[in-house]
């Protein structure tokens, strides 16, 4: 073992505080030592090659630098040893400068200081192992879950860059929320109008692949090697002989409250998701259909045409393998019958955002015109509440939901284009309008004649009149006073929520969710795609309430980091993982719950004893999926685990030094 | 009089995302702290095991202090819920042995916080400064 | 004799009869009559020697990690604590059940001295579950101290309240009486039925944990307590570090101590009957912090 120190002067950096001939001569005497050297700038390329010739000069096998944090310059020196041929992890930095020169005002102390720094850094050296990164292939397929707005641009744009793609949806059409919207905020696009096109687009895309009416069964496996189970539910209806004629639909006799249009129009037993769905094919709820609940019926069956109904249908469970899977799962709206000073579900006009939404769509429930769902005679004066269980610390939601601020203002707009004498309320907290156009957008808003009230709604309650009206009671900031509103209508802005299944899905993804229940990306600032696990990446409201903008940019960042991927074809693992020392494990696995990342499996290895062959568990890493955090080492009692670059020997050989 | 030259050794053991790189900021920012304190780094918190807090304070450490991210910041997601449980234990363990258990500081410093890790070191020092060198560990076994 | 010892001689001799094991190892008497000792019987007419009483004390369990019991089908005795380490042992993938025939027994406590294990009067474990012995057997004199529920924690292991009670300087005067008299014969590892590791780490020549060339006397405690931490969430409360011991080192007040903390703050676990991960082995984001802004450090 030949070992080169190199001290640097970071200019006037480290040497005005510390000594470094010194710590050169001091660090020089100690076992193995061979060569040490001062020098002004060891990032420069002057100082880059004292070292090369350093070790060219005295064969030095391993290189201490005191310098710098290695959070600065370590990748700086260990791609200077891979060009000398030696391990990049034979070199060993000790931080005089962030650690030691910078925050002390004592040249004397300082210099002790940095010189037991450079000695620790010796004696880890002393026991260093050489360390490579695992290159593995990727697959180069994505799943996609979630066929809302996120999922289909994530998917377009993975299947444009020429990978195939696999688009899960849990409803019988692909859409999303988005679907469900009249017009878009701040430009008042139609929904259906831009979000129609990019869904046949993805149904009829070469590189796609839809699964509708699916969920996720299984994951196992890891970046670049999904092994994903999906459970394709029956439809009852065989997709190949469908045409999507329609014929079943109209004759079906079942009829239920229809949940697209949020229970404000029936739908049948037999259906499609909505008019543009895609695939454009109807599917049997068998909860509400007669033939599933009384063996009588078979109307659909009878009627259609290309004798595609298979009451016998069974849910099919589909095996594949991914490199890449895009969550992209969005969100539920609350149901704000906890809040009960809105009467929600107790007044039939007292009604959500969306159930407005669906009002004023043209191809909703009503065909675009408004009505009171109590006698069904159009409202004159609407009151909106915003943040119904949004900032809300008591009996909602504390975060805010984002996006309900501008849907208002866009409530309010249409109104007043479409029912000119309509009056609109609206209570909020604060209005929030950060985005490209949206200030300008609720000014619009005002001018065209919505009456804002800066607080809080104590109560809505009947009005006691023939009409029966509401009551809304508030108070008026700007006023300063308790203020009363008689209301023919009542529109909550409620919460956005993560899905119901959102935890179980982490749980099979291996993902983490906030305290709000939305997915954890891996940075809050730098890695606002990515996830704690390598090859899941987060699109649209999943991860946080978010604007359709933003989700689709969103979209696009987790499509180019799958198309990253696939395009380097294979994944490296950090080269510091844990390694198992096998002569030493029982395979006790008590390890294998403190991982995070699952990369520890039992596995059998065999031993000859005793003249015997035999077989016996031992733990096993999957270098892949390490990230090398050591909890496991830390934990196990044998001293079978390690990590590499910080192995037990080393730490101890630093902790003995000091 | 003792108490005004007597100079603890401090061995930190500092996580790379947080604790470390809350150490290169207050670097960065030169503030400036005692010099008693040398520091190890560790991936993560959870990589110290009780034998290597023991060995240190048997090597002559005056204390000891593990710092990683705070609780629901760890790099590695779950890393400092295993390190808080066991240096929990390992404390305890201490006191009911009559060792100064004080003596293993355990505490989250995040990667910005450059002001916690000064005051940290800061306010350590002093605690330690007063409570003189650290024998206990070491004379358990040494019989007069 | 008693109905259990009647019970196990008959049912080692069938099993060693009809071949359905090679071996029954159980309890013997000792050189003295306060004494049993393990014992390893291989003929049907041998049977005769076994006993089962209140002095069967030794946790027979970890022997069937040992090279001479491997490839052989053994019977073995177990009471309560004795399956708990086996049923851990399993867990950990160190035995398979199928491999073993286990004869449970109903524990009328063991013996402390004159008087009865505080582990014992603790327990409410003393007889195997049904289901996960081949035979049980019951029958047991049980004393009246034993009978009815039993005692806590706190009134069982009274030292450990005792200590608590003391400044810091009597308890480290305390420990250092006690480790004094540590020889580091490892007896108490040895005896432990959870410490089971391939090689232990302080048997271990590098990394060497116990550092030879310095101070020697230094390293005892660092023995003891990386002992106790290491058997600590799994510990099954059988007692045998500390009667062991030939120094009577109260070691057994280490784990105790540690299971109590565990108990206290982060729920119930007893190794061996509840499932395994152990309670060191995770740990989440609702466990208290004790170490925040507003902790006690």
């Amino acid at each position: 073992m030949k070992i080169g120190v190199f001290i640097c002067w970071c200019g006037s950096n480290i040497k005005n505080m510390v000594d470094v001939e010194r710590v050169a001569e001091a660090t020089g005497k100690m076992p193995h030592v061979v060569y040490t050297q001062d020098v002004q700038y060891l990032c420069s390329e002057v100082g880059q090659s004292d070292i090369g010739n350093a070790i060219d000069e005295h064969q030095l096998d391993r290189v201490v630098i005191g310098a710098c944090s290695p959070r600065m310059h370590e990748t700086t020196f260990q791609q200077l040893m891979n060009r000398k041929g030696l391990n990049p992890y034979y070199v060993e930095i000790a931080n005089i400068r962030e650690h030691c020169s910078w925050v002390h005002t004592d040249k004397a102390k300082a210099t002790v200081k940095a010189i037991d720094l450079v000695k620790k850094a010796v004696a880890k050296s002393y026991y260093a192992v050489p360390l490579h990164a695992e290159s593995l292939p990727v697959n180069k397929r994505a799943l996609v879950i979630g066929g809302g707005i996120a999922g289909i641009q994530a998917a377009l744009d993975i299947a444009d860059a020429g990978y195939p793609v696999d688009l899960l949806e849990k409803e019988s059409s692909i859409g999303g929320k988005m679907a469900q919207f009249d017009k878009t905020f701040p430009t008042l696009d139609c929904s259906a109008c831009i979000l129609t096109p990019k869904m046949v687009e993805a149904a009829t895309h070469e590189n796609i692949t839809l699964h509708t009416y699916s969920e996720l069964e299984d994951v196992s496996g890891y970046v670049g090697n999904f092994h994903v189970t999906i459970r394709k539910r029956a439809t009852s209806v065989d997709e190949e002989r469908c045409t999507g004629c329609g014929e079943c639909v109209t004759k079906c006799p079942a009829k239920v409250d229809n949940e697209f249009d949020q229970g404000h129009s029936k739908r049948k037993a037999i259906y499609t998701l909505f008019a543009q769905a895609v695939p454009n094919k109807p599917v049997l709820d068998r909860k509400n259909c007669i033939y599933f609940k009384t063996g009588k019926c078979g109307v659909c069956k009878k009627i259609c045409p290309t004798d595609a109904i298979n009451y016998e249908m069974e849910d099919q469970l589909i095996e594949n393998d991914y490199g890449a899977i895009i969550v992209a799962t969005g969100f539920e709206l609350n149901e704000p019958t906890h809040l009960g000073e809105y009467h929600y579900g107790h007044h039939p006009d007292v009604i959500t955002s969306l159930e407005l939404e669906r009002m004023l769509n043209a191809s909703g429930p009503t065909q675009g015109k408004m009505y009171r769902p109590s006698n069904g005679k159009e409202p004159k004066r609407i009151v909106f509440i915003q943040c119904a269980g949004s900032r809300d610390r008591h009996d909602g939601n504390s975060y805010c939901s984002k996006v309900c601020c501008l849907y208002t203002a866009k409530h309010t707009i249409l109104l007043n284009e479409k029912f000119p004498d309509t009056e609109s309320y609206v209570f909020y907290i604060d209005v929030r309008t950060a985005g490209k156009n949206y200030e300008e957008f609720y000014e619009r808003a005002r001018q065209m004649g919505a009456n804002y009230l800066r607080g809080h709604v104590s109560k809505v309650e009947p009005l006691g009149d023939s009409d029966n009206r509401l009551l809304v009671r508030g108070y008026d900031g700007s006023l300063g006073e308790q203020t009363e509103i008689e209301a023919d209508l009542v529109v909550l802005a409620t919460s956005i929520e993560p899905q119901q299944g959102a935890k179980k899905l982490a749980g099979m993804l291996g993902i983490s969710s906030d305290r709000n229940g939305f997915y954890s990306e891996a940075h809050a600032k730098l890695k606002p795609v990515e996830t704690q696990t390598q090859g899941v990446y987060l699109a649209g409201v999943c991860q946080g309430p978010k604007d359709i903008p933003e989700a689709v940019s969103q979209a696009s960042g987790t499509a180019a980091k799958a198309i990253v991927l696939f395009n380097r074809g294979q994944v490296k693992g950090v080269p510091t993982t844990a390694m198992v020392d096998e002569e030493l494990c029982s395979g006790c696995m008590q390890c294998k719950p403190v991982c995070p990342y699952e990369a520890i499996s039992q596995e059998m290895i065999t031993e000859r004893a005793h003249g015997k062959a035999r077989q016996r568990p031992v733990a096993s890493i999957n270098r892949a999926l390490c990230q090398g955090c050591g909890a496991c080492a830390g934990l196990c009692r044998s001293g079978a685990m390690d990590i590499g670059g910080f192995t037990g020997r080393q730490l101890l050989a630093e902790v003995d030094t000091l | 009089m003792m108490q005004d030259t007597f100079e603890p050794k401090i061995i930190a053991f500092c996580c790379n995302w947080c604790s470390y790189a809350g150490a290169d900021l207050a670097g960065t920012g030169r503030l400036k702290y005692p010099e008693n304190i040398r520091i190890i780094r560790v991936p993560c918190s959870s990589r110290v095991d009780s034998a290597l807090v023991l060995r240190a304070f048997q090597n002559g450490a005056d204390g000891v202090m593990i710092a990683g991210c705070h609780p629901g910041d760890c790099h590695y997601d779950t890393g400092n819920y295993h390190t808080r449980k066991r240096m929990m234990l390992l404390k305890s363990l201490m006191e009911f042995m009559g060792l100064d258990e004080e003596r293993l500081l355990v505490k989250w410093i995040s990667g910005n916080e450059a002001d916690r890790f000064k005051d940290t070191v800061e306010s350590f020092t002093s605690k330690l400064k007063k409570m003189g060198a650290s024998g206990k560990v070491r004379d358990l076994r040494c019989a007069k | 004799m008693c109905k259990i010892t009647e019970e196990l001689q008959q049912i080692a001799a069938e099993l060693l009869k009809e071949g359905k094991v090679d071996l029954v190892l159980g309890y013997t008497k000792g050189e003295q009559e306060e004494q049993s000792v393990p014992c390893i019987v291989t003929q049907p007419e041998d049977a005769s020697k076994l006993i089962f009483d209140e002095y069967s004390e030794k946790a027979l369990s970890k022997y069937l990690l040992e090279e001479s019991f491997q490839d052989k089908k053994v019977a073995i005795v177990l009471k309560g604590c004795d399956q708990r380490a086996f049923k851990l042992m399993q867990d950990e993938s160190r035995l398979g059940r199928e491999d073993v025939y286990l004869i449970g027994v109903e524990c009328p406590g063991m013996k402390w001295g004159e008087d009865l294990s505080p582990f014992c009067l603790h327990c409410d474990y003393r007889t195997p579950a049904k289901e996960d012995v081949d035979s049980l057997l019951t029958g047991a004199d049980i004393p009246e101290a034993m009978q009815g529920e039993p005692l806590d924690h706190e009134d069982s292991f009274t030292d450990i309240n005792r200590l608590e009670k003391m400044s810091k300087e009597e308890r480290f005067e305390f420990w250092k009486r006690q480790l004094n008299r540590c020889k580091r014969c490892y007896t108490c590892r040895n005896a432990c039925p959870v410490c089971t590791c391939r090689v232990c780490v302080f048997d271990r020549e590098n990394p060497d944990y116990i550092d030879r060339a310095k101070d020697q006397m230094a390293q005892h405690q660092f023995y003891h307590v990386i002992r106790a931490f290491h058997v600590s969430d799994r510990c099954v409360s059988c007692g045998e570090c500390a009667r062991v011991c030939p120094e009577g080192i109260p070691l057994h007040l280490l784990n105790q101590k540690l299971l109590r903390e565990l108990d206290k703050f982060y729920g119930e676990y007893q190794a061996g009957i509840d499932e395994v991960p152990t309670p060191l082995s995770h740990a989440n984001a609702d466990e208290p912090d004790f170490f925040g802004k507003e902790g006690k450090a």
